[in-house]
């Protein structure tokens, strides 16, 4: 290839070619309202099976089970259907205790009619003549669970499924029994481990995709919560859920989520951080574009926000999307303390950002091109600080950059009873040792170790190595042309992030472009009271979530 | 893969071709000069005399304090700039003049005029415009190499003797900036402090002003607390003016601000007529035995004993820079400009000739307050 | 255009354009031409450039999808707008010349002195390349970002010099005469060069009755600024209107002290305003290729960005003596800038006056 083409290449552009996804408003989707729900289910079966699929999305939804059955009793056969939800409830309770005496023809089901058979074509009001008490021998003689509810409302019948229990519809009652046949798998549902909070739920995700998809139920304990499930990866066929508020999620979102999902292409998903670097925009960019986290209450927060999220089975991370640069500086405690200690730690985070990213390229500009922006009494210091030092400025910087990221790597491995020692014997011995033997500027040692710390600061993984990265580029722009040539990177950073989208919500939003701050998503956040609105960028479908007034109380 | 590599080669030669921005002078190689003095040399070929002092950061001791020692040194030379190099040459650090907090200069020269290298010092990128004017009554040179052989002494040397000489209201604000604007603008004349060396110490009383380029003339430590009330610039003061009660000792008073002066300008019969009105608060810090200064009579005695001292102070003042040096510091031109519209009514009137016959109207209002004593036995 | 902005990024979009002129001499210019009565000067002008943009307002209503170079066409078909266009894209390009020369060569005197001029012209360019290579979108939505900061900059500055200032200073108030502060003086409404670019703000609006609340905060805003840019200026340096080459804000920077531990914060402000100056270049680069766009039949203008970057370069490393770009920026920029909101305000009077012909 000739150079012309080199360069053609590198001057062509792509961007045509380019995914472009942005959020289109929806057309507001009226969801079904509580009002206008059927208030009682009715006493054909088919009917509340259609509604109560419709309801829970039953087509889409992967974990709402219905199950189709012939009951037995009194000697003739209805037509039934347990509704629950899997995950929440125990299948060994509701295979034996259940199903079996419901669909086995045993004593108290042989009557005198035996042969008879109430086929759906008949009409409904034939049989009630007959005063068999359906319902009372259900709840007497065949269901051998001790606790049981008879329901007829639809609300309530909602809840109970929300809640774990099992649906038991049968065709000619308008009652529906709600068994209680619990069984969370709960095993070993452990503390987080990497997102440590005092004040907050202290479970997290496991590894398992079913388990992790009845944690989310419970907490979000609604029927609008949707779960879809897919397969991913020819060989391994790892099941990958996506979930979203039917009601709220905007539905161009959750399509694009879908479209991205069903169309990777790879043999194996072993984990999500596989699958975040399969579906995020731009994967070049050193930013992450969707936030990972291993809380369940997180997790629920975002999906009652609009947004969708995404579970691996096998990783017990579930990935939010879409995320913005705001999300990564926020911590789940923050909306769980009172409004301002939850700013106080933003503005520590934010400040912790600056530091970590810039401070050492702005040390190295200062000292190199702008010593007169320095006190004079610090420019005094510094300099007969590193008189003694052989060492360029960026030599010293880098070596104590380096040897600090060298520390930090080392004591990832290590195991964990001497990692501590790692980290002391290192940052102390090593500073000292390197100071006192005029390899480095105490001044230096200080700036690499408030880089460090700071870099702990920041609470998401990715985003704190992004900062690594950049602090690497910016001080070797600083060291080569001063503030030009951290403004150069700057710029150019701020016009690649500009024109990065996560799911199609620019990624400074709600800042850039200007949306509502009302929110959980802006950067300052609001009382609890003050946060009427959802994030207008994630454009959902009930951009309110609260009254005006949500302490009545206090009016 | 070409392009990723067309991409580092790109990078890498725009790195490298910064190189010559890599040997810029890091901290550690820079010398950095504190203060400039300006002297006549004796020799006819080289008039100016270059005097620089230079911070000396030692690092002393294991826990790596540092102690800034400063030396001095000094070039015969054409110009200041000409100097600077071969003051460069003689040392072994690049010179740096970012951190120059004062430049001096001997009064001689200054009253032989200084447009030779003030326009050189304003246009220098390195000097601050927030540097101070100093004029010494010695020479600068001598007057720096005391500066450098006083202990304890920092780079904030000369801003700091400055300030804390500032509660005596005997000095103002002398910065290159306002000295280069005033010598540009024609509302005021250029000031600077005016510095001697008393007993082994600096000392700085006064102000020299100056008409244009040259230094007109000298103001006494009084004169500039006039000055400095007038141009609002007053903090805090303590006089001592005469007693009614005990003459034999004088009545100490503490002034104090917010001072708010008025000036207005006008002209009648060809001839200005300036007035000032100037309020002040005082207290009293002295007591003297039997002596009741809350009653209302004795407050305005004192009170009337101030505005005396005071209106007496800025006659004196005001007279001596209008008849003895013509030279307008307070900028009474600029209220004059006030009664005009435009520049070209303006141009009918000669400032200069008009300002030393300027008649002065001066009122003094203060208010006494009490200065908790214990006067009573 | 393919993407609309919203109300905010709009206003920092005008803004920047104006705050860049600010930083780079207007204010000495305007100093120049009319001594102490610089101040009621920009009051008059702000007035004057007010009225100018309700005028603009109301004439731009009809055509909300349209800017200059199509109106043009509109009016007197393919000839007109190819002349439109080109002087556009020479008030741009001219623009961008001169800015680039101004940070250069502030940069070189004060920190570069031993870098080559390719080189700092290089950083310019090489901003300018990446960001119409991503696009305007981005461009106008950093721009809203640093936008933010350079106002607070300049809101420190005031606040930082504002102990220094001696008010007498801008007396006589009117200048030299009623003559020159007025009307000789309506000239420096080319300190709003904002003005410019609200023929080509309606596209590109999400919702066009934002226009004139965007086009009156933006000038407003502006106008504000500089009124205290310039009366700072003229009270603290009064012989600014004879300095050379310095920028005018720069002398400002350098005197502001906070306490005996904030001092000397140049660099800062210098570090602000480079990032700022890429985003004004970036900018006006890609309204040339837009112009260029509708001029020719290309539809990849951004591919010609490069060319029109490397004529740049040439002009400023063949002329590297200061006489044209004082031409430029005194003279061609002042009087071209009036030029051209002429031209273009009879091209919207006289489309206006044929659609209305052609509705009847």
């Amino acid at each position: 290839m000739s150079i012309k083409n080199c360069i053609d290449e590198l001057l062509s552009f792509n961007l045509d070619k380019k995914h472009n996804f942005s959020l289109i408003e929806d057309s507001k989707i009226t969801s079904i309202p509580q009002e206008n729900m059927q208030k009682n289910i009715s006493n054909s079966l088919n009917d509340n099976i259609t509604l109560f699929s419709k309801i829970y999305s039953q087509k889409i939804n992967s974990d709402i089970v219905i199950r189709n059955f012939l009951l037995n009793a009194k000697g003739k056969q209805y037509n039934a259907s347990l509704i629950f939800i899997d995950g929440m409830v125990d299948s060994e309770i509701i295979n034996r205790f259940v199903l079996t005496p419901l669909m086995h023809k045993n004593q108290t089901n042989i009557g005198n009619f035996q042969n008879s058979f109430i086929s759906q074509k008949q009409g409904l009001n034939y049989r009630t003549n007959k005063k068999i008490n359906l319902e009372q021998s259900i709840l007497e003689s065949l269901v051998s669970q001790n606790s049981i509810t008879t329901e007829n409302e639809t609300s309530k019948i909602l809840d109970k499924i929300n809640n774990g229990f099992t649906a038991l519809f049968v065709d000619t009652l308008s009652v529906c029994f709600c068994i209680e046949a619990k069984g969370f798998k709960t095993r070993s549902i452990s503390k987080p481990e990497n997102e440590i909070v005092v004040r907050g739920s202290q479970e997290a995700f496991v590894e398992n995709i079913r388990t992790n998809t009845s944690i989310i139920r419970r907490i979000i304990n609604n029927e609008n919560l949707v779960i879809e499930q897919l397969e991913i990866g020819k060989i391994t066929k790892t099941s990958v859920a996506y979930c979203y508020m039917k009601n709220i999620a905007n539905t161009s979102l959750v399509e694009e989520v879908k479209y991205r999902l069903n169309n990777v292409n790879i043999d194996s998903l072993t984990s999500s951080g596989i699958l975040e670097q399969l579906i995020q925009d731009d994967s070049n960019l050193l930013y992450p574009q969707l936030f990972a986290t291993e809380r369940p209450d997180r997790t629920c927060n975002n999906i009652l926000q609009g947004r969708v999220i995404i579970l691996v089975n096998g990783s017990p991370y579930a990935l939010i999307a879409p995320a913005v640069l705001v999300d990564f500086l926020s911590s789940p405690e923050d909306t769980n303390l009172q409004y301002q200690y939850g700013n106080l730690a933003r503005v520590i985070r934010c400040i912790a950002f600056f530091i970590a990213m810039f401070l050492p390229s702005f040390y190295i500009a200062i000292t190199n091109f702008h010593q007169e922006l320095l006190p004079t009494d610090i420019v005094f210091a510094i300099s007969s600080m590193r008189k003694s030092i052989p060492f360029p400025i960026i030599f010293e910087l880098l070596i104590m950059e380096i040897s600090f990221e060298l520390i930090r790597e080392a004591s990832l491995r290590v195991p964990s009873p001497i990692g501590a020692t790692i980290g002391i014997i290192g940052g102390l011995i090593l500073g000292e040792a390197a100071v006192s033997a005029n390899l480095v500027s105490p001044l230096l040692i200080i700036i690499v170790a408030m880089t460090g710390i700071c870099s702990y600061a920041i609470p998401d993984f990715s985003l704190n190595f992004t900062i690594r990265c950049f602090r690497f580029i910016y001080t070797i722009l600083g060291y080569t042309a001063g503030f030009l040539g951290i403004g150069f990177g700057i710029f150019i950073n701020l016009i690649l992030l500009s024109n990065l989208k996560s799911f199609g919500v620019s990624y400074f939003s709600p800042y850039v472009p200007v949306g509502n701050k009302n929110t959980d998503s802006s950067f300052f956040i609001k009382p609890v009271w003050k946060r009427e609105e959802r994030s207008s960028f994630l454009k959902t479908q009930r951009p309110k979530q609260e009254e005006k007034i949500s302490m009545k109380w206090k009016y | 893969m070409k392009k990723k590599l067309l991409i580092i080669t790109c990078i890498l030669t725009i790195l490298l071709a910064f190189t010559k921005s890599y040997d810029v002078k890091g901290t550690e190689e820079l010398s950095y000069i504190i203060a400039i003095g300006l002297d006549k040399s004796d020799s006819e070929k080289e008039p100016l005399s270059l005097t620089i002092q230079i911070a000396k950061p030692d690092t002393t001791g294991e826990t790596g304090g540092t102690t800034i020692k400063t030396e001095t040194e000094t070039v015969n030379c054409n110009s200041f700039n000409l100097g600077l190099s071969m003051l460069n040459l003689e040392n072994v650090n690049e010179l740096n003049l970012s951190h120059c907090t004062a430049i001096v200069i001997s009064e001689e020269i200054a009253k032989e005029g200084i447009e030779n290298f003030i326009n050189t010092l304003t246009n220098n990128i390195e000097i601050r415009p927030t540097c101070n004017m100093l004029i010494s009554q010695c020479k600068a040179s001598e007057l720096l190499e005391k500066a450098s052989t006083i202990e304890d002494i920092s780079s904030k040397f000369y801003s700091s003797f400055i300030n804390s000489a500032k509660i005596t209201s005997y000095v103002t604000n002398c910065q290159l900036s306002s000295f280069f604007a005033s010598l540009h603008g024609d509302v005021t004349e250029p000031l600077a402090l005016y510095t001697f060396i008393k007993n082994d110490t600096i000392e700085s009383i006064g102000l020299a002003v100056f008409k244009d380029y040259k230094m007109a003339g000298r103001l006494s430590g009084l004169d500039t607390l006039c000055y400095n009330l007038l141009t609002n610039e007053f903090e805090e003061a303590t006089i001592e003016v005469y007693n009614p009660q005990n003459p034999s000792i004088p009545l100490a008073v503490h002034l104090s601000g917010p001072t708010e002066s008025k000036i207005k300008v006008s002209l009648e019969n060809n001839v200005l007529k300036i007035k000032c009105d100037i309020s002040v608060n005082s207290a009293i810090l002295s007591a003297s035995k039997n002596y009741d200064f809350s009653t209302e009579n004795s407050r305005k005695e004192i009170e009337a004993e101030i505005n005396k001292f005071l209106k007496e102070s800025f006659s004196t003042f005001l007279n001596k820079t209008s008849k003895e040096y013509n030279s307008d510091i307070i900028g009474f031109k600029g209220y004059f400009n006030k009664n005009y519209l435009t520049q070209d009514e303006l141009n009918n009137y000669n400032w200069n000739t008009l300002y030393p016959k300027a008649e002065f109207e001066i009122n003094v209002t203060n208010y006494l307050t009490s200065g908790f004593l214990f006067s009573k036995n | 255009m393919e993407f609309k902005i919203g109300k905010y990024q709009a206003i920092s979009f005008i803004l920047i354009v104006m705050i860049n002129k600010i930083l780079l001499n207007i204010p000495k210019e305007i100093i120049k031409q009319s001594q102490t009565g610089a101040a009621i000067n920009v009051i008059f002008t702000c007035i004057l450039a007010l009225l100018l943009t309700l005028f603009i307002c109301s004439l731009v209503k009809k055509f909300p999808d349209e800017d200059i170079i199509d109106i043009s066409k509109f009016v007197g078909s393919k000839p007109l707008q190819v002349l439109l266009g080109i002087a556009y894209i020479l008030f741009f390009s001219s623009i961008i010349i001169t800015v680039i020369y101004e940070f250069t060569n502030l940069l070189q005197v004060i920190y570069f002195p031993t870098t080559s001029v390719y080189l700092l012209l290089l950083s310019f360019i090489i901003p300018m390349a990446v960001a119409s290579k991503i696009g305007f979108k981005s461009i106008l939505k950093t721009n809203t970002i640093i936008t933010i900061f350079i106002l607070l900059s300049l809101i420190v500055i005031f606040l930082g010099t504002i102990t220094n200032l001696r008010i007498t200073r801008i007396y006589p108030i009117l200048g030299t005469n009623i003559n020159n502060t007025f009307i000789k003086g309506s000239i420096n409404i080319f300190g709003y060069g904002g003005l410019i670019y609200l023929f080509f703000l309606s596209p590109l609006l999400k919702n066009k009755k934002d226009f004139k609340k965007i086009a009156i905060i933006s000038i407003l805003i502006s106008g504000l600024f500089l009124l205290f840019t310039i009366t700072i200026l003229l009270t603290i340096f009064p012989f600014i209107s004879h300095s050379e080459e310095i920028l005018s804000m720069y002398l400002l920077t350098r005197c502001i002290e906070f306490g005996e531990f904030i001092q000397r914060t140049d660099a800062i402000f210098i570090f602000l305003w480079i990032i700022s100056g890429f985003s004004y270049l970036s900018i006006s680069l890609n309204f040339i290729n837009i112009i260029f766009e509708k001029l020719t039949t290309c539809n990849k203008s951004k591919n010609y960005s490069y060319s029109f970057l490397g004529i740049f370069f040439a002009i400023i490393i063949l002329f590297k003596n200061q006489s044209l770009f004082k031409f430029l920026e005194t003279y061609f920029y002042k009087y071209f800038i009036l030029g051209l909101l002429f031209i273009s305000l009879i091209i919207l009077i006289i489309a206006n006056k044929k659609k209305k012909g052609n509705s009847i």
